[in-house]
């Protein structure tokens, strides 16, 4: 209290007082408060219409004049006091409250949520795809190829004319003398460059199924699949293989991967090779996948014989091609180390969900 | 072909180990898949000298001697003729072990990449014969080599006189080898003989081929020389015409046998090779026969000439005609089956008849036998595709065939007959009647190529000199001639699968190492192009990974069974499949018209691996014969399911293979793939239940069907009774999809409203859906939420509720304007379809 408190009436006096006990009540109050809805009567009981505070802001006409703003300012520091300490209160409250419920609502994260059924491709699929990608990536387009085709397509265009011993490499289906179901994807090269009529340059790849009469056992399947690939123009050389088939096998099998071509024989292609690259397993060191030779063959290529380039409708004084064949089983057996072909026409669930 | 590691180096001298030389001789295309390392199992054999022989005191035939084995002496009883005093032999004491050949089992490729061969053995124990101890045995070539006894005829072996006691016999007679197991492409023929393979050895080592003096006329180094010897040879073959044991030889068709000569031997001994020769035989692959018989093999492993022995006094007629087999004609061949000769064969004939099958197999009737005393040695050339052509009719293959209908070196008759002769003499004794019994159609043609260096440069990318091409191509037996331009090349006659310029580049290519020629990018860019039928299809494969299952691919050959489990009638396409000529077996000689059976064998698989249900699908060629040459081949696309496809879980219901499953998974991809406008009719076709499965069209195209399995069908297989099918046909898919377009997204609030009604149980909701769609102007949705038969719905009819909803493009629809609508719907229910609010 002031000098100037010695002057203010006694009713005055009174009511200050009354302010003071007023808020000391209130933040006991305050502090016993313990819901929202405690915290409500609260704000009511003091700063409702009818509220402690708001009757002696009421009873300010009582007061002399001079002194009123005095007591006024101090009933509504009060007020202004007490809004904030509400508004503090209800802010714990709720936090207390949300702390509460979120106590309250435990799920066992344990169980499982619902069972969304995920589906997969076949690793067959997926693994031509890269393929498709790796070779579209070299300029290769995609050309789908019938497979069952006449014995023309299938081997005399491909320079085996009857009684020719390569017939005896490829153990055939007939449909009748002249119709076979296609013992490679060769023939796709002849209906392939046809599509292009001449123009350069010819770039393709051929995937699809392919038959021989070989019984089934883990390494044969009667039916399995190729892809084979060929390059047209007015000057492919056997250097530009090698760049290809080093380029596949680095993308598909890993960037450490070599590769070695030895000489081979197809009637389609001369010189012919078959490619090998480094072991998959042992990195070329030696195991039993490689027969301790460090080297697996996964492809057979060459350059496009003469005969075929113009069975295509080119003419091999213009042009030179390479082409090469690969089986899709076996690589992707090799990549994935998977040691039995029948596993990918067993339709086992097991099996085919490993792989996304 | 196998190739015996010291046979092969008696002819070109590897400066290689074995491995290397085997790799070596890989990267040049003579492809070596295997080295077997073929040491002598036997252990504690020994030479041995009968020191003196007495009869058995038991037993007539039998003799008793001591053998001097090198410092011991054993009693041995042996009935062997050559069981002499003074005699060197093989000797077995007891503790010694012999190789049972019978046994012999091959393991995989160890550390150094050999194979090993290993063979039981059995030990050789002291035994009483009539009452005296044999301590061991003596033994013949055959019970060295096979461990069996001797065959017919057979002595002891006698080795040369001064022959040490006591020589362990594997390092004596040096058996330990290693074999190079080929395999060969056509294209290298020429290595179907020890000699073929040492000339590419010589080539790649530049070691020079050495010859036996009686090959080393055959110069088939120098293509030019050869001819020469040839027509020298023929010259002198007049002369001893008329001469005893001569044949007339006449050749009928020139162009199937232009050329064949036989050789005269008289007054041979009948009897076994040498062990030498045996133990290379077996290495190489054939089983010893008989002096006569093995002189002939061994000769053609060694040339890659066949050779065949007759018998010369079993020819009947003093004629040899080489001609085609006359209809009902047949021939008891060597290994004693009686053959029909297909019409067409060529055949060897005496006056009497055929005596052998051309180039194939000789007849039983003349071989050579104890009794042989003469011998004519038959060298030929037989056109390869009528040797191939009839021992494909015959089904029979022979070491002589293999290398016929590849192409034999057409030069090689007289020196290769002369070699046999000499081996036969050298163990079978016997007068070679000089000169052959000859007869020549047409001279083999001098064949030569151009090589022009500058196409050699564009087909490998790299320019190699003009001396470095002329060298290969001479380390390789070609003889080349500088024109200034190009090389002129003559071609050996052995070499049969090099007729042009791009062989020759190979021949090149190959003999540089294919490791020689580096990668060079491709120059021109090109912009690839996948059609738009693949996209589609990778499109299709995409969405059904999204909707579950898994892809699989199965066979795309089946069985009758197959077809028949369908249940398609007579006249379905689907019941009339393209059929193979030739299939492995029934259950793949047809090709599939639908992916279904072999889906449903998938499910069957799954089953038996005890999973709950699975949900697979494919999209793969089906087949159809057609008018025209080729089958029709189209792309379907199937799903099948089956059992529980996810478990009940403590928060989900179990789903079930069920139609509303199959249907809502075709419903989704149609919707994923833009195909608009989808209906579905009641009841598809087999293999499908006809009251559960519908046929899907989109604007009066048939799609496809789905639905359940008919219980027929499900007979068939071991399959949940709760199965699910859908096949589509991917063309008609594809042509029904719409690409996406935007369509602006709505911007005026929508309501909805539901609808409870009661409607006759058989009226099917899309009957009220249809109704709906075509009375509500501003509908933009359909959806039933629920529906209920039995109490308190009365018997007879069914409660369905829906929910509709409304919307404008361009403003909010206002209440008057839907209730107006659904009053509407409410009234037609009823008129048309006899359905009232609940
Ligand atoms: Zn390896």
């Amino acid at each position: 209290m002031g000098e100037d408190d010695v002057a203010l009436s006694p009713t005055t006096r009174n009511l200050i007082d009354e302010i003071g006990t007023i808020e000391k009540r209130a933040l006991e109050e305050l502090e016993a408060v313990s819901s929202q809805q405690e915290l409500e009567e609260f704000r009511t009981r003091y700063l409702g219409r009818k509220g402690l505070l708001t009757a002696v802001l009421r009873r300010l006409g009582e007061l002399p004049q001079r002194e009123r703003p005095a007591v006024g300012q101090r009933a509504n520091a009060l007020r202004q006091k007490l809004e904030e300490e509400i508004t503090h209160r209800d802010e714990a409250l709720r936090r207390e409250a949300l702390a509460r419920t979120l106590e309250r609502e435990q799920l066992d994260v344990t169980l499982p949520g619902l069972p969304f059924r995920r589906g997969t491709l076949h690793p067959l699929t997926l693994a031509l795809r890269e393929i498709v990608d790796i070779f579209a990536g070299m300029g290769f387009s995609v050309f789908e190829s019938r497979e069952v085709e006449t014995d023309e397509m299938n081997f005399v265009f491909l320079n085996i004319p009857p009684g020719h011993p390569a017939r005896d490499m490829q153990a055939t289906f007939y449909v009748n003398p002249e119709v076979v179901l296609r013992t490679q994807t060769s023939p796709g090269q002849i209906r392939g460059m046809r599509t292009y009529e001449g123009r350069l340059p010819v770039r393709f790849i051929v995937p699809g199924r392919v038959y021989r009469r070989d019984p089934a056992d883990v390494s044969h399947h009667p039916v399995f699949h190729q892809i084979e690939g060929i390059a047209v123009d007015r000057d492919i050389s056997f250097r530009n293989l090698v760049w290809v088939l080093e380029e596949f096998a680095r993308k598909f099998f890993g960037p450490d991967t070599r590769i070695r071509l030895r000489p081979s024989y197809f009637p389609f292609t001369e010189p012919s090779a078959d490619m090998e690259v480094s072991c998959t397993i042992c990195r070329g060191k030696g195991c039993s996948v490689c027969k301790y030779s460090g080297w697996l063959e996964v492809a057979g290529a060459g350059m496009v014989h003469p005969v075929v380039l113009r069975n295509g409708g080119y003419d091999p004084a213009e042009v030179t091609g390479f082409a090469f064949g690969m089986g899709l089983e076996r690589l992707t057996m090799l990549k994935l180390g998977i040691d039995d072909i029948r596993l990918f026409y067993s339709c086992d669930t097991r099996f085919l969900s490993q792989f996304a | 072909m196998k190739v015996p590691w010291k046979w092969l180096t008696e002819y070109c001298r590897s400066p290689w180990s074995v491995k290397e030389t085997a790799e070596r001789l890989t990267m040049v295309g003579v492809s070596v898949e295997n080295v077997v390392h073929d040491s002598f199992e036997g252990k504690g054999l020994v030479t041995a000298k009968v020191v003196s022989v007495s009869p058995h005191p038991e037993r007539p035939g039998l003799s008793v001697g001591f053998v001097d084995a090198g410092g011991r002496t054993y009693t041995v009883v042996s009935g062997a003729p050559g069981f002499k005093p003074g005699v060197v032999t093989a000797f077995a004491p007891p503790g010694s072990k012999i190789p049972r050949k019978g046994s012999q089992k091959k393991q995989g490729p160890g550390e150094d990449g050999s194979s090993r061969s290993d063979s039981e053995t059995f030990e050789v124990v002291a035994r009483d014969i009539h009452g005296v101890l044999s301590e061991g045995m003596v033994l013949s070539v055959n019970e060295i080599l096979t461990g069996e006894g001797p065959r017919p005829g057979e002595d002891i072996v006698i080795f040369p006189e001064g022959t040490a006691s006591g020589l362990p016999l594997d390092e004596f007679l040096d058996l330990d080898d290693y074999v190079f197991e080929l395999e060969l492409t056509p294209s290298f023929s020429h290595c179907l003989s020890i000699i073929g393979v040492a000339m590419e050895l010589s080539a790649i080592s530049g070691v020079p081929v050495r010859l036996p003096q009686t090959l080393a006329s055959w110069s088939f180094l120098d293509p030019a020389g050869s001819r020469q010897a040839e027509d020298d040879r023929s010259a002198g073959a007049h002369e001893s015409k008329g001469q005893r044991g001569m044949i007339e030889v006449v050749l009928e068709d020139p162009d199937l046998c232009p050329y064949y000569a036989g050789k005269t031997i008289l007054d041979v001994k009948w009897g076994y090779s040498p062990i030498e020769v045996e133990r290379r035989l077996y290495l190489a692959g054939m089983r010893p026969i008989n002096a006569l018989v093995d002189a002939t093999n061994y000769a053609m492993l060694e040339t890659g000439q066949p050779l065949h022995a007759f018998d010369l006094d079993k020819l009947t007629g003093g004629i040899i005609q080489v001609r085609l087999s006359r209809p009902g004609e047949s021939i008891m061949t060597l290994d004693g089956v009686l053959r029909e000769l297909p019409p067409e064969s060529l055949v060897i004939a005496d006056a009497r008849g055929p005596v052998a099958i051309a180039g194939i197999m000789g007849g039983k009737e003349t071989e050579v036998s104890e009794a042989t005393r003469n011998v004519f040695l038959e060298s030929a050339w037989f056109n390869p595709k009528s040797v191939r052509a009839t021992s494909v009719r015959l089904g029979l293959r022979t070491e002589a065939e293999i290398r016929f209908e590849k192409g034999v070196d057409p030069t090689a008759q007289v020196a290769c007959v002369e070699r046999a002769a000499e081996l036969i003499t050298r163990v079978s004794g016997g007068k070679p009647v000089p000169g052959w019994s000859q007869a020549r159609a047409a001279k083999p043609p001098r064949r030569k190529s151009m090589l022009d260096l500058g196409y050699l440069e564009k087909v490998l990318g790299k320019s190699i000199e003009k001396d470095r091409v002329a060298g290969a191509l001479r380390r390789l037996g070609f003889s080349v001639l500088d024109k200034g331009d190009g090389l002129e090349v003559s071609i050996p006659p052995r070499r049969v699968d090099v007729a042009g310029q791009v062989d020759l580049v190979e021949e090149v290519a190959r003999h540089l190492g294919y490791g020689n020629f580096q990668g060079q990018p491709l120059k021109v860019t090109v912009s690839p192009k996948v059609p738009a039928g693949v996209i589609y299809k990778e499109r299709v494969r995409d969405l059904l990974r999204s909707l579950g299952g898994s892809e699989v691919m199965t066979n795309s050959l089946c069985g009758p069974d197959d077809i028949a489990a369908m249940g398609w009638e007579a006249d379905d396409p689907r019941a009339n499949p393209v059929k193979l000529e030739n299939p492995l077996t029934s259950d793949e000689s047809l090709l599939r018209t639908s992916l279904l059976p072999g889906l449903l064998k998938g499910l069957e698989t799954n089953k038996r691996y005890k999973a709950a249900g699975a949900i697979i699908w494919e999209i793969g060629t089906v087949f159809f014969p057609s008018k025209e040459e080729l089958p029709l081949e189209k792309l379907q696309l199937a799903i099948a399911a089956s059992g529980t496809l996810a478990p009940k879980t403590w928060n989900a219901l179990p789903l079930e293979a069920d139609f509303y499953y199959m249907k809502g998974l075709v419903q989704s991809l149609l919707g994923g793939l833009g195909v608009e406008d989808v209906v579905v009719e009641k009841r598809a076709g087999m293999p499908f239940h006809p009251g559960k499965s519908c046929k899907v069209l989109s604007n009066g195209v048939t799609l496809g069907e789905t639905g359940e399995i008919h219980p027929v069908v499900l007979e068939k297989y071991d399959l949940d009774r709760r199965t699910a099918l859908a096949w589509l046909d991917v063309e008609a898919l594809r042509a029904m999809s719409r690409e996406p377009r935007y369509q602006p997204v709505p911007r005026f609030p929508r309501v909805e409203r539901d609808l409870a009604v009661i409607a006759p149980e058989e009226l099917e909701v899309g009957a009220i859906e249809r109704l709906v769609k075509r009375e509500a102007k501003h509908l933009v949705g359909f959806r039933v939420f629920d529906l209920w038969k039995g109490s308190p719905v009365p018997a007879g009819k069914k409660s369905i509720a829906f929910s509709m909803t409304f919307g404008a493009p361009d403003r909010t629809l206002t209440d008057d304007e839907v209730t107006s609508e659904i009053e509407m719907i409410v009234k037609k229910l009823e008129q048309e379809l006899n359905v009232t609010l609940r």
